[in-house]
């Protein structure tokens, strides 16, 4: 029998498959599972060469280099392809001679080890953690690629054999993690550190099981490490963040917390994390009321699949200190039984405070900017009784109003005084009526009317004040007139010239202080909307931007009436916004009231401002307030200073104009808030040599656009 | 009698103070000159000789470049830049910047008198640093425009400067 009779013979006995290949790989035979295993019928079998099934062709020639190298293959591990599966195999092959002791071929045993393989290949290079093995002296005996690339290591046999302390940061922490498992027999994922190869520290669980021999000696242990460096970190970042987070399981009605970070310790004002675990958070919940208020919005939460979101909840600290908290959790269930929750919690009991203290300023705030207004009316009617009696008639129009005005009509009083103080000087110089008045009394006389004619050598702004303080001397003058000295005719038209003088400029005075309550009157106003309106919002509704503009123009009637400034509005078409018509009309009386307060006469005419409704380029609906005036410089416009709250531009306060610089940033804020927009131009009326020269009239447009009541 | 020239570089001269002036036109003896800002204070000290200056603190730049940067410098408000002070510093101090060219008479600290809302404590230091002891608050009165200028031209007089 030949030799490859004999192997023949025996391969067909054999229950695993078996092959013979010349040197090329071509097969001389092959028994009936390896035909199975490629799938080759018998008559094909020397068709086949066994190179075609290797998963990767270059590993044969590695392969028969080994062979012929060490003469046999043991065990090798080998991974074919047949059809489109792929078979893992433990492969032995030798050399065989024929019997003539020439070669004759490879001769070679597969066991298939597909799911064996398949378990190793996971366990050793892709499981994500190490697994490990000690014996009784905590030597390595078995790892996986896992456990080597953990601790820096390119494969499991570079570590085999070493003691597990070389794994540790701490050899201490070593001794104490087996100590542990002799006690207990095992650990679950226990917070270790451990080191790298390069020296490198990392965070680690380990879980392990102990083993003992039937005497109960100790014979080692196998276990898992995880990295949880990553873990770690987030830990840190709780630990550093001002937010508590935690982990509470219900139990019997406590709140029992399993797991939370430092910060929410501190916010019960407990030393430690480890003080605070075990507590039961309800010992510190500030009535029962409010914990079962809590715990109906969990239910609610619960039943919904959702989270309680930014509650304000209160507690009594282990210091019995009140705080504030801002809640948010997850309740964990188990059916429709609430088994606990996770969350995270902030103390803003300080926050808390100042929103309630910035409450209680606003009110203060309002209520005096409200005693302020009510002040001011009360003023307003009070100048008007006055006006009315040195006028000697209801409802006077506090005339005349302006310096020219003025002076128009006291040049004829001024005059007959004039000439009544001359007549009056040159009788009592007469011997007989000396007597009648001191020389003094008589030079001061002439000095006060001297004055008083003088007013055109002086700046318009004076004539007022010189004229009645001129008044009031003569008349004290003529107080001291001595009786029965002088007729009394001599000195009568002297008083009424004065009389008179006083009224005018009185009336002229009064007219001033008017005015000045009327510019300060809707920045009040303004401010107390702005201040209160916030918490006491109106609804929306559709209302016509026009009849908002009547409006802001009717109650500045007569504050325009005052400045002498005229309003031209064309109000009969009718654009609709969607909007709250306490706050647009009172944007739009900000505007207006700017608009008059900053007016000049143009030429000749009498000033005027202009309001036009229209609908913009970007299909919105617009008020422009335009007027011609104080300029309002372009730094200030493009830096966005004008809309500042309590902004006073740099030309605004020119000619003693009053404000607070809070209408254009309520303007402002009321169309942000309704999706509109304002803004404002202003360009010279005239064309100038020095962009400096702000003392031409400027010509000022704020435009306010609203979304039309269509859109909205 | 000639009257006596009087600046008072006041930014509201001409307006809610314009009635401090009329005590003073009452008088007669005095001729009262405004000056608005910084830059006309200074234009008029270099236009005119005065007998007494009186200087608000808190004055506006005027057109004047210079006086507008140093404005901004401190923050465009009139309240803090306090360019009254300024002025004075300019005027009398040691640093003459661009007041080198004022006649020498407008350099005598006695010519000049503050009269302002600021009190007393704050600009105290500013004053004295430049020779300038003659203050009133504005709020004194109608009168207070009349009485700084009489106190200006006293304490001249006391001294034998006052013609």
């Amino acid at each position: 029998m030949t030799v490859r009779e004999q192997i023949e013979q025996i391969a067909g006995l054999l229950p695993v498959p078996v092959y013979l290949v010349d040197e090329g790989g071509r097969f001389l035979y092959a028994n009936d599972r390896l035909r199975r295993l490629f799938a080759m019928s018998q008559s094909e079998v020397s068709d086949y060469n066994i190179g075609d099934f290797y998963a990767d062709r270059p590993h044969r020639a590695a392969l028969v280099d080994k062979v012929r190298r060490q003469g046999e293959l043991i065990k090798e591990i080998v991974t074919f392809t047949s059809g489109d599966r792929n078979i893992q195999v433990q492969m032995s092959c030798n050399p065989v001679e024929n019997e003539r002791g020439e070669f004759l071929g490879y001769f070679g045993v597969l066991v298939e080890v597909t799911e064996e393989a398949q378990y190793h290949s996971v366990f050793d290079a892709h499981l994500p953690a190490g697994v490990y093995r000690l014996d009784n002296h905590d030597r390595v005996t078995q790892a996986n690629l896992g456990f080597a690339n953990l601790h820096g290591y390119a494969s499991a046999d570079d570590i085999i054999g070493r003691p597990a302390t070389d794994f540790y940061a701490d050899a201490n922490e070593a001794a104490k993690v087996t100590e542990e498992i002799l006690q207990q027999r095992e650990i679950n994922k226990r917070k270790v550190k451990l080191r790298r190869k390069n020296g490198q520290m990392f965070a680690a669980y380990v879980t392990a099981v102990a083993f003992f021999d039937r005497h109960d000696n100790y014979a080692g242990r196998a276990g898992v490490i995880e990295d949880r460096t990553v873990e770690e970190q987030y830990e840190r970042l709780s630990q550093d963040i001002p937010v508590g987070f935690y982990i509470v399981h219900a139990v019997d009605d406590k709140d029992l917390v399993v797991d939370c970070n430092e910060e929410f310790a501190r916010i019960f004002d407990l030393p430690s994390r480890a003080a605070m675990l075990r507590q039961d958070l309800r010992d510190f919940h500030f009535s029962p009321q409010e914990t079962a208020a809590l715990m109906e919005k969990l239910k609610e939460a619960a039943a919904r699949g959702g989270t309680v979101l930014g509650e304000h909840f209160r507690i009594r600290t282990a210091h019995g200190a009140v705080k504030t908290i801002e809640v948010n959790a997850r309740p964990q269930t188990d059916g429709e039984v609430i088994v606990g929750r996770t969350g995270a919690i902030r103390d803003i009991t300080e926050e808390v405070e100042m929103r309630d203290r910035i409450t209680a300023l606003t009110n203060d705030i309002g209520a005096v900017l409200h005693t302020f207004r009510h002040t001011l009316t009360q003023l307003k009617h009070n100048i008007s009784s006055v006006a009315d009696i040195l006028a000697g008639a209801p409802n006077t129009t506090v005339r005349p109003q302006t310096a020219d005005e003025l002076e128009e009509e006291i040049r004829p009083p001024l005059h007959e005084l004039s000439v009544a103080v001359d007549r009056f000087v040159t009788t009592t110089a007469n011997v007989t009526h000396a007597v009648a008045l001191e020389k003094k009394d008589r030079e001061d006389l002439l000095r006060a009317v001297g004055v008083m004619n003088a007013y055109r050598t002086r700046n318009k702004a004076h004539w007022r004040a010189t004229w009645i303080d001129g008044a009031a001397r003569v008349l004290a003058i003529c107080k001291r007139i001595r009786p029965n000295t002088v007729a009394r005719d001599a000195y009568r038209p002297m008083i009424l010239a004065a009389e008179r003088i006083g009224v005018l400029t009185g009336l002229a005075t009064l007219s001033i202080a008017r005015e000045a309550i009327a510019a300060v009157d809707t920045p009040l106003e303004s401010l107390y909307g702005f201040v209160i309106g916030r918490r006491n919002q109106e609804a929306k509704e559709v209302v016509s931007l026009e009849s908002c503009v009547t409006e802001a123009i009717n109650s500045l009637a007569d504050f325009a009436n005052e400045r002498g400034v005229g309003i031209r509005f064309d109000g009969e078409s009718r654009h609709e916004v969607y909007v709250r018509r306490v706050e647009v009309t009172r944007a739009i009386q900000n505007l207006l009231h700017n608009a008059i307060k900053y007016s000049w006469a143009r030429g000749e005419k009498r000033p005027w401002v202009s309001i036009i409704v229209t609908i913009n380029e970007r299909a919105m609906v617009e008020v422009a307030v335009e007027n011609w005036g104080v300029p309002i410089p372009q730094e200030e416009i493009q830096k966005g200073l004008v809309f500042r709250l309590g902004f006073r531009g740099r030309l605004s306060s020119d000619r003693g104009r009053l404000g607070t610089g809070v209408g254009l940033a309520d303007s402002l804020s009321v169309a942000k808030t309704l999706g509109g927009s304002l803004t404002i131009e202003s360009r010279p009326a005239a064309p100038m040599g020095n962009p400096r020269e702000y003392d031409k009239p400027f010509i000022t447009t704020a435009r306010i656009a609203l979304p039309p009541a269509r859109n909205s | 009698m000639i009257p006596k020239k009087i600046l008072w570089i006041e930014d509201d001269a001409l307006n809610e103070l314009g009635e401090l002036a009329t005590a003073v036109y009452f008088e007669l003896e005095y001729e009262l000159d405004f000056a608005l800002s910084a830059t006309e204070g200074v234009r008029q000290l270099h236009k005119q000789t005065y007998d007494a200056v009186v200087v608000d603190v808190r004055l506006p730049p005027g057109d004047d470049p210079k006086w507008h940067s140093l404005h901004y410098e401190f923050g465009a408000d009139d309240k803090t830049a306090r360019l009254g002070l300024t002025l004075l510093r300019n005027v009398l101090g040691r640093d003459k910047g661009w007041t080198a060219k004022l006649p020498r008479e407008a350099r005598d600290p006695k010519l000049y008198g503050v009269l302002s809302i600021d009190p007393w404590d704050d600009i105290r230091g500013d004053l004295e640093s430049v020779g300038v002891s003659i203050y009133r608050n504005k709020k004194e009165g109608t009168r207070v425009l009349l009485a700084i200028i009489e106190d200006i031209l006293q304490q001249r007089n006391g001294n034998g400067d006052y013609v």
